[in-house]
């Protein structure tokens, strides 16, 4: 039994961030709760649901193009986290949240996420199963499903979390078009953000998507591990500040070292 | 609580398949990768029996509201009408029928280009909104679009110190911008996995 070439570094790094994470986790346990920043996209999750309640409207959550099985799988894993918060907070005031999926394996799980959100809101009866909806597999089918939405059936509110390419444009450009307060960001796909944080009322970018669901439990052992991951951040940092001394001084020895 | 509705019981199973996976990729060794392998062979199959429960979805949501005469009925029925024809002609006829090639290649092949081609159109008007100048921040975003545009237009190349500017903006502090992204999003999406692989995450968990 041997580590895959090139790999022994970067199991050496994945282990110490898990063990960062463990360790903040137990200290989490031990009644030490961390103090996480402020995320303001999540918080306004809160003002959509208000506002669509306002005006007698609906909120629109889209979860993306992304799968479970794939690369885009904790993309699409953290908005159904939000799905799920979202369900709870709509439940609680009455109003309805739509989701159009291009995933069919997705359905299950989402449906699954919004009738947990509608019973922990202690109002069950109110989930609806016709407001999961699969649009096609093709991001257009869903681009041109949700501006359906926003348009004839009075989205007033939209969250869009998880794996987006191209069609992101197309659904926030609807929405801002027709007034929808938008909240919306990606992980991966770094080319999509400019247009949520462009078009949206507020976003959210990059490990924000991540830490949604730890952020919106305010689960005590989730948030621990938010700050486990902060360790592998400064490891991060100081390797790279360490290999551009290193390489200022002609050595690659950082490079080759990771490189193992 | 039903045996499969127990949340113990999808943890389990998220702990082991994904040790499994994530040992496959770091460790050599017959055993384990074989069964990885297999694993991997059982997604792609699971994930091409899950389209069926996609056309459930919409035969269920659509029929209902034709049935019912609900909202917009009529574009349900048609949208049941040419998901039934097309697979019809696609089961009886084959996927090399002359009718089922014309409606595939100028019907549905064309709406993704066609997707594409508003894009043009969504883009100007969301530089439009993010380029307005009414902070500090945004002037200088506006400044960077600019020279950004200037070097990426013919023009550019005989622009004095325009394509330097040009090739600075992207090299340094876009890239580097966008670097840092990526790398807060790579340990943002470990954390996940590890929260994923003991319970912790459970926003997709039942109760």
């Amino acid at each position: 039994m041997i580590f895959v070439e090139g790999t022994i570094i970067a199991t050496i790094i994945l282990a110490f961030i898990w063990l960062a994470m463990i360790y903040n986790i137990e200290r989490a346990k031990g009644g030490k709760l961390p103090r996480i920043r402020a995320i303001p996209a999540l918080n306004a999750i809160d003002e959509a649901v208000g506002r669509a309640a306002e005006m007698g409207g609906r909120v629109l959550f889209v979860n993306g193009i992304g799968d479970l099985t794939s690369v885009s799988g904790p993309e699409t894993v953290a908005g159904l986290a939000v799905l799920r918060y979202l369900s709870k907070c709509c439940a609680e005031s009455g109003i309805e949240v739509v989701a159009p999926l291009t995933q069919a394996q997705v359905i299950p799980v989402a449906s699954e996420a919004m009738r947990t959100g509608f019973i922990e809101a202690g109002n069950p009866e109110a989930f609806q199963e016709d407001n999961i909806r699969y649009v096609s597999s093709s991001q257009w089918g869903l681009a041109t499903s949700c501006m359906g939405i926003i348009g004839r059936e009075k989205a007033v509110s939209s969250v869009l979390v998880g794996a987006f390419a191209g069609e992101c444009l197309a659904i926030v450009s609807a929405g801002a078009e027709a007034g929808v307060f938008q909240i919306g960001g990606c992980g991966r796909n770094t080319t999509q953000m400019p247009w949520f944080v462009s078009m949206c009322d507020f976003s959210l970018i990059g490990e924000e998507v991540y830490a949604a669901g730890a952020y919106l439990s305010r689960d005590p052992l989730e948030l621990g591990s938010l700050v486990g991951q902060d360790y592998g951040k400064i490891l991060t940092a100081g390797l790279i500040i360490l290999g551009y001394i290193l390489y200022i001084f002609g050595s690659k020895a950082l490079y080759n070292i990771l490189g193992m | 609580m039903s045996f499969f509705r127990r949340r113990e019981l999808y943890v389990a199973i998220t702990f082991i398949t994904g040790l499994l996976t994530i040992f496959d990729y770091f460790i050599s060794f017959d055993a384990l990768n074989n069964t990885a392998a297999a694993l991997r062979n059982w997604v792609v199959l699971i994930a091409y029996f899950a389209i069926v429960l996609g056309l459930v979805n919409t035969f269920v949501f659509h029929g209902r509201r034709v049935f019912r005469k609900g909202q917009q009925w009529v574009y349900s029925a048609w949208l049941l009408f040419v998901v039934v024809s097309i697979t019809l002609i696609g089961i009886f006829s084959g996927t090399n029928h002359p009718i089922y090639s014309f409606l595939f290649t100028n019907v549905y092949g064309a709406l993704g280009p066609s997707g594409y081609g508003i894009m043009a159109f969504f883009i100007a008007s969301a530089a439009f909104r993010a380029l307005r100048a009414r902070s500090f921040e945004a002037l200088i975003l506006l400044t960077a679009v600019v020279f950004t545009l200037l070097y990426r237009a013919p023009v550019g190349g005989i622009m004095p110190f325009i394509p330097q500017i040009g090739d600075w903006i992207q090299s340094v502090p876009s890239a580097g911008g966008m670097r840092g992204i990526i790398i807060g999003m790579a340990i943002g999406a470990i954390g996940m996995g590890l929260r994923t692989l003991l319970g912790y995450e459970r926003g997709y968990l039942p109760e």
